[in-house]
């Protein structure tokens, strides 16, 4: 044992000695088949996949991060006739930098019969742009067939660096290939094998998502390796985390910093001091600045000073929103963004900086994550993590954040920038902050359906529908027919209504405001004409299609349920009865929860109610759907599924509205 | 004083060198000048044609075909298009050794930003199709123009995603900034060696066209055929000496999209010219002057291929040595071809697309693609002395052009079966006798969840070539089995609970297309299953789920029987003593026909099919129907299509009939409801009708049901004491 570990000091034998415990590592998958064992051979249904197509009987990955090499065998049995698709592999990769070698394959039928791979491999070209190609390693096993077990293996030798390299942003210079293990899949994996020989010239760093600290991978020298049994499939449900968050993996990440917390911290500062100066070069003076501030309106509030310099950047031509501009120049600080009139994403966001500070407010480039990627670890030293930049204005002790790079309107983010963790770019080192959650009121849905009888020789409801989209929603609707001319909108628009209103609905939209980039309201309103022969009818409290997407509906559920954001839906049906008919049947009203508590998750009101007006009754319908959370715990799915079908089906109730309307108003 | 040179070059060398070192970074910065075939685009503009007819001392001939020209246009851009095709030129020349060099030219101007479409165009690319040049411009109105080669184009495989591989690539140039009013270009030139000597000009498009040209230059001694699809046929403008030949085609509207219209092929104006060379290269490549003649082709495309190796006939002979008849042999030939014998598609330009793998290569590697399927299904019918065909088809019905027999059109392969007379027909639905073909059983092995004896619904009633007969081959109707044999009947029986939720069993019996889906459904993973069946129902009786789901299919008729239990909680809405429920659980599928503009195109209704549902809900004992409150009355309605005799089925018919029934137990709701289709499609004059009949079927369906609780109690169960 000594003399291992005085061989292990010397580099030369370290390298030897690695190599000869890679290989008698990675031996026994390559030297021949692995041996297939009887319970192999007579399994037929994973315990918590019962009716999966296929399944992952063996899988062995061998990573050598010295000769950057990576070397993959798969043992796939073929369950149900869905799985024979398992039998064509394909490997897409990218041509100049990787190559794929010793591709064996064999079939053992269910007979036990070995059927040897000696077909063709194919390495057709996917995607090829430029002299960029990614092309794919393809080959087809013969003779699979329910209950076949497919063999296969292959090695793929990476040239020159890796595809996961570190970014190389500001800090990283290493291009090593930075290791991710993806250990579910869609298919159940009955026992999988990774091993990673890493190069150990570097710092190496792990991340654990989705294990147990005991399943951590042991570590023998500069190898790791992990063992894993009975892994189930990814739960591929609806409204779910992003699968990066949740999906069981380990990431090994080179870097020049050592382990630990304290290391991270000390790589964050460096980062935030680039990003500073990056700014600092970008913005330059902001005093020089003053003068592009002449005709925005700074008297009044530090807020009402900013919302006018923030109309000001809103006003300049967002490239990355695809303004077109003739033949655009680059832009090289603050001074050309306000020259020119255009700028792309972040260096709007600089302008903004720029201005404020030129006005006296202070202001900071906050780099963070977004929530639809995947979320921030501190430990973790990568660049990659803050892929997104917001701007931070101090407003006395309140800080507010702005993001004129994607035209929010002022005091709205997108909703994966709120409630993630950002880093404040500053000379001294940064610091961290947290991006507060949106409420619900940025994301409002209102819209207002007000209808009287008309009768005569096309008899029906007709009246105006109103809709106000507000915050996050006027802007994305707003960003989705922006780009559209008047016609387009309004007929897109139309499509939009005809699908809350009936079939047999008529509808024409006659006027919608609030299109330009930034506008915190975008308002519609339509003509609408509900053909009856008779006003008496059974009227839906839900005519306006209110109901949530019957999303919740499986019997059990695995991951939390992610909703993305807050939101807030309100509805008011007005309805002027004519003489001679009146409203009865008139459904109980729903409050959730009852009695009323808005800081509720989920808050619900429906209820009706009928006045009695000089022209006729008014029957008032009232709605209000106001989500308060994001992401609910797995544990809360069955009465928030319960929560959602009594929703559901107090919008079912109907009305009964009965009677003739008298002869005088059916003249009209 | 003379200048002297400078020794390693002429005089003239060093002024041609100086002009070349100032000339050329120049010229590299420069920003791309549009072709001279493009300038006269950059400034038309469209209906011009008013400011000309107003100027002073224009004819007053020319001053009316001008205003008409104008009022043309008008016509064409009625309408709001997002962008017009100002020009389109293409100029085929076909070589005397068969092969086929092509320069296309279009130049489209964006009227809308959702025109911004039109700036990104694809081209195919193979080894024996060889796109030689793909040049994109776009001239903005101000600013520079942009220039794209064939480097700047993105290459993708037609088989991303796909089970199997292709060595095709498409081109796509995507321009950078269209906006309204920019001119948009593109020159693509192209050499092809095809099998196949034909070329189809698709002149109508999704956008009007203002001038389509064809040009086409044929070598001596060369003929053409020309075959016109939904356009008035035009003999070739010019026709002078040394085959030159050219039409020219101005302002073709544009084919307008409507929902549920037939596939735009099927509508849209298009001339297939068929080159037929002279012998000896006439036999060597494929003229399809006719279907006889492709059906000939083909038959030589695949000789020698159906033939049964030893492991072939083993293997049938395996197969059939359980089966007691004939038809029960071929039946268990067919499964095995089309369950063990994976879709795996190897397309390689030089085979043309057409020519499948050898019997025996596709039996050792149990894999194939339809063409491969149907050859190996060919040989082993072969080994149980039954003769089979190849039967070329497109996926989607209406796509074959009967007249033109253009193989263009085909997309599919399955098989036709010789069917001796004497042999049972027993559950054997796809089954026709043809005129000079005899009876022929078709059977497609590529789909997996179409039973023996039954044809998927989207190949009934479509035009197929049936190839390789003794005439060579031969355009036949595939079959349709009809709304009876489509069916599905939905049975079962609810009850009340005592908390006014509604439980019970139901049964599916479905046959022909509904038992596709029936299989399709057995095949889902339960927790996919049972996600999109609870969302189906959910959107019309929402509360309900669906549990125990099971599925069973019956080999002997092809039919699939489907159990499930339903729960609808609550179901009941009460209000002091007036109850009322939704009768009608299950969503009809209707399609929702909006259109603001008059329908030009026929209406799709699928294949011929229909779906009854028969039920009952046994209600809570104090529940009652109000007096002077009947129920729903029947419905019965029906509608034909215009001209058809009173004997004939109408074109689509529904009915339905609630009825109350008293036990003791408690009453008792029947519910009985059928909705037949029986034609294709409707003529489009027929749209207005058949919104009204789908307006008053909705109605029926959403048509709650008004109760009365008895006494001022909650409903009880039925039964309950």
């Amino acid at each position: 044992m000594k003399t291992i570990s005085r061989l292990y000091r010397h580099k030369l034998s370290r390298y030897i000695l690695l190599a000869l415990a890679g290989l008698a590592l990675a031996l026994p998958a390559w030297a021949g088949w692995p041996k297939l064992t009887p319970a192999e051979r007579q399994f037929t249904a994973p315990p918590v996949a019962p009716g999966a197509a296929a399944v992952i009987l063996e899988k062995t990955v061998y990573c050598d991060n010295v000769k950057n090499t990576i070397r993959r065998f798969f043992r796939i049995k073929i369950l149900r006739s869905a799985g024979l698709e398992w039998a064509t592999v394909k490997v897409p990769y990218i041509d100049n930098s990787m190559k794929i070698s010793h591709v064996e394959g064999r079939t053992v039928e269910p007979d036990g019969t070995i059927v040897p791979f000696q077909g063709n491999v194919w390495r057709a070209v996917m995607v090829k742009i430029g002299d960029e190609k990614i092309k794919a390693m393809e080959f087809d096993l013969p003779q699979a067939r329910v209950g076949s077990i497919l063999d296969y293996r292959y090695t793929i030798a990476l040239r020159g660096g890796g595809l996961q390299d570190n970014g190389g942003y500001f800090v990283e210079t290493i291009l090593l290939p930075n290791t991710t293990w993806h250990l579910q899949s869609d298919l159940f994996v009955r026992r999988e094998d990774y091993t990673l020989l890493a190069n150990h010239s570097y710092n190496l760093h792990l991340l654990m998502i989705g294990l147990t600290p005991q399943q951590r991978p042991k570590r023998v020298g500069a190898l790791y390796t992990l063992e894993l049994k009975d892994v189930t499939p990814s739960p591929n449900e609806p409204f779910s985390l992003p699968a990066v968050d949740v999906l069981k993996s380990v990431r090994f990440l080179y870097s020049t910093h050592s382990f630990g917390l304290e290391s991270a911290r000390v790589y964050w500062r460096e980062l935030a001091k680039q990003y500073a100066y990056a700014a600092r070069h970008f913005i330059g003076n902001p005093k020089d600045l003053r003068r592009w501030l002449v005709g925005v309106n700074l008297s009044g509030t530090p807020e009402q000073k900013l919302r006018a310099i923030y109309a000001r950047v809103l006003q300049i031509k967002n490239l990355y929103l695809g303004a077109h501009v003739v033949s655009p120049r680059q832009n090289h600080s603050v001074k050309d963004v306000l020259k020119h009139g255009y700028g792309y994403g972040t260096e709007l966001n600089l302008t903004l900086i720029g201005l404020a500070r030129a006005a006296g407010i202070p202001a900071w480039w906050v780099h963070s994550g977004r929530r639809n990627a995947m979320r921030f670890i501190r430990s973790w030293p990568d660049s990659d993590q803050l892929n997104n930049d917001l701007v931070m204005v101090q407003l006395g002790t309140k800080p507010v954040f702005l993001d004129p790079e994607a035209g929010c309107p002022y005091g709205v983010l997108l909703w994966y920038e709120d409630h993630v963790t950002g880093l404040v770019a500053n000379h001294k080192g940064g610091q961290f902050v947290s991006v507060p959650f949106q409420l619900p009121r940025a994301a409002m849905r209102e819209r207002r359906l007000d209808l009287h009888w008309q009768g005569g020789a096309a008899p029906g409801w007709q009246g105006t529908l109103t809709v106000q989209f507000h915050g996050l929603l006027a802007m994305q609707w707003g960003d989705r027919w922006r780009t559209r001319d008047a016609a387009g909108r309004q007929k897109a628009l139309d499509q939009l209504a005809r699908n809350w209103l009936p079939a047999s609905a008529r509808l024409k939209n006659t006027s919608s405001h609030g299109w330009q980039v930034g506008a915190p309201l975008l308002s519609a309103v339509w003509q609408v004409t509900l053909p009856a022969s008779s006003p008496s009818t059974f009227w839906p409290q839900d005519i306006l299609n209110a109901r949530h997407p019957p999303v919740l509906v499986a019997e059990n559920r695995l991951e939390p349920i992610y909703f993305h954001y807050p939101y807030l839906n309100q509805d008011t049906i007005r309805l002027l009865l004519p003489p001679g008919v009146s409203a009865r049947n008139l459904p109980p009203a729903t409050i959730i929860p009852n009695p009323p508590n808005s800081k509720a998750g989920l808050v619900f009101v429906e209820r009706a109610a009928l006045q009695h007006a000089s022209q006729g009754d008014m029957l008032t319908i009232h709605r209000r759907m106001q989500l308060n959370m994001e992401l609910v715990p797995v544990i809360y799915y069955a009465p928030l599924k319960n929560l959602f079908s009594v929703m559901t089906q107090t919008d079912r109730q109907r009305i009964v509205l009965a009677g003739q309307p008298t002869a005088a108003l059916q003249k009209q | 004083m003379t200048p002297r040179a400078t020794g390693w070059l002429p005089r003239w060398g060093e002024r041609l060198l100086a002009g070349l070192l100032v000339c050329l970074p120049a010229a590299a910065f420069a920003a791309p000048h549009p072709p001279d075939w493009l300038k006269p685009f950059l400034k038309f503009q469209l209906s011009p044609s008013i400011q000309l007819a107003a100027l002073p001392g224009t004819p007053p001939a020319m001053r009316v075909k001008l205003l008409r020209r104008q009022q043309l246009e008008q016509q064409l851009l009625r309408r709001h298009p997002r962008g017009v095709l100002l020009l389109r030129e293409t100029r085929l020349r076909v070589h005397g050794n068969g092969q086929i060099t092509g320069r296309y030219r279009l130049v489209y101007r964006i009227l809308r930003p959702q025109g911004s479409d039109l700036a990104s165009f694809s081209v195919y690319d193979s080894p024996t199709w060889r796109v030689k040049r793909f040049r994109a411009w776009e001239v903005p109105r101000q600013g520079d123009p942009v220039r794209q080669r064939r480097k700047d184009a993105m290459a993708v495989n037609p088989y991303i995603g796909f089970p199997g591989y292709s060595d095709s690539l498409t081109l796509t140039q995507q321009l950078p900034t269209p906006q309204p009013g920019t001119v948009i270009a593109y020159d693509i030139r192209d050499r092809e060696q095809p099998q196949i000597l034909e070329h189809e000009w698709s002149f109508q498009q999704d956008v009007p066209v203002l001038e389509d040209r064809l040009i086409v230059r044929l070598p001596k001694g060369w003929e053409y055929k020309a075959a016109w699809r939904n356009w008035p046929a035009t003999a070739p403008a010019t026709a002078g000496a040394g085959g030159y030949l050219e039409w020219d085609l101005r302002r073709v509207p544009a084919v307008q999209l409507e929902p549920r219209m037939p596939p735009a092929a099927a509508v849209a104006g298009s001339l297939t010219l068929t080159f037929l060379p002279p012998q000896p290269l006439r036999a060597l490549t494929l003229s399809p002057v006719n279907w006889r003649a492709v059906g000939q082709w083909y038959g030589q495309l695949t000789a020698g291929l159906a033939v049964p190796t030893p492991a072939i006939q083993a293997k049938a002979a395996a197969l059939a040595q359980d089966q007691a008849s004939l038809p029960a042999k071929a039946r268990a030939v067919a499964e095995f071809v089309q369950h063990q014998i994976r879709y795996v598609s190897i397309d390689l330009s030089k085979s043309g697309g057409y020519r499948p793998h050898s019997a025996g290569e596709v039996y050792s590697n149990s894999y194939g693609d339809c063409k491969d399927k149907a050859t190996l299904l060919i040989a082993m019918l072969q080994t149980l002395g039954l003769r089979a065909h190849y039967v070329l088809l497109n996926h989607r019905r209406g796509n074959v052009d009967a007249t033109a027999s253009s193989i263009g059109d085909v997309d599919h392969a399955i098989v036709a079966i010789d069917w001796p007379a004497g042999l049972s027909t027993d559950g054997l639905y796809a089954l026709h006798d043809y005129p000079g073909l005899g009876r022929l059983l078709f059977f497609d092995p590529t789909y997996d969840d179409t039973p023996w004896g039954w044809l998927p619904a989207e190949e009934q009633g479509g035009q197929a070539l049936v190839a390789g007969v003794a005439a060579g081959g031969d355009r036949v109707r595939l079959p349709v089995l009809g709304a009876a044999l489509n069916h599905r009947l939905r049975a079962g029986s609810l009850v009340m609970q005592s908390d006014g939720s509604l439980r019970g069993r139901m049964r599916e019996i479905c046959s022909g297309s509904f038992a596709n889906r029936g299989i399709e459904l057995m095949h889902m993973l339960p927790e996919r299953r049972s996600r999109l069946l609870n969302v189906q129902l959910a959107s019309t009786t929402p509360g309900a789920e669906i549990h125990h789901w099971q599925g069973s299919s019956n080999s002997s008729d092809g039919s699939v029987v489907l159990d499930y239990t339903v729960k609808i909680a609550p179901y009941l809405q009460l209000s002091g003593d007036t109850a009322m429920l939704q009768p009608w659980l299950w969503p009809l599928a209707l399609p929702r026909l909006r259109q603001n503009h008059r329908r030009l195109y026929p209406i799709q209704l699928g294949a011929p099919h229909s779906s009854s549902d028969f039920y009952r809900i046994h209600l809570a004992r104090n529940l009652v129907l109000p007096a002077g409150s009947p129920l729903p009355p029947p419905q019965h309605l029906t509608l034909r299509l215009p001209g058809s005799p009173a004997d004939q089925p109408p074109a689509l018919a529904y009915s339905s009939q609630i009825t109350w029934q008293s036990t003791p137990e408690g009453p008792v709701l029947q519910l009985l409801r059928s909705l037949t289709v029986n034609a294709f499609s409707l003529p489009a004059a027929e749209l207005p009708a058949l919104r009204q009949f789908f307006q008053a079927i909705r109605n029926d369906a959403n048509q709650p049901l008004m109760l009365q609780v008895a006494a001022a109690t909650p409903p009880a169960a039925p039964g309950a004491q």
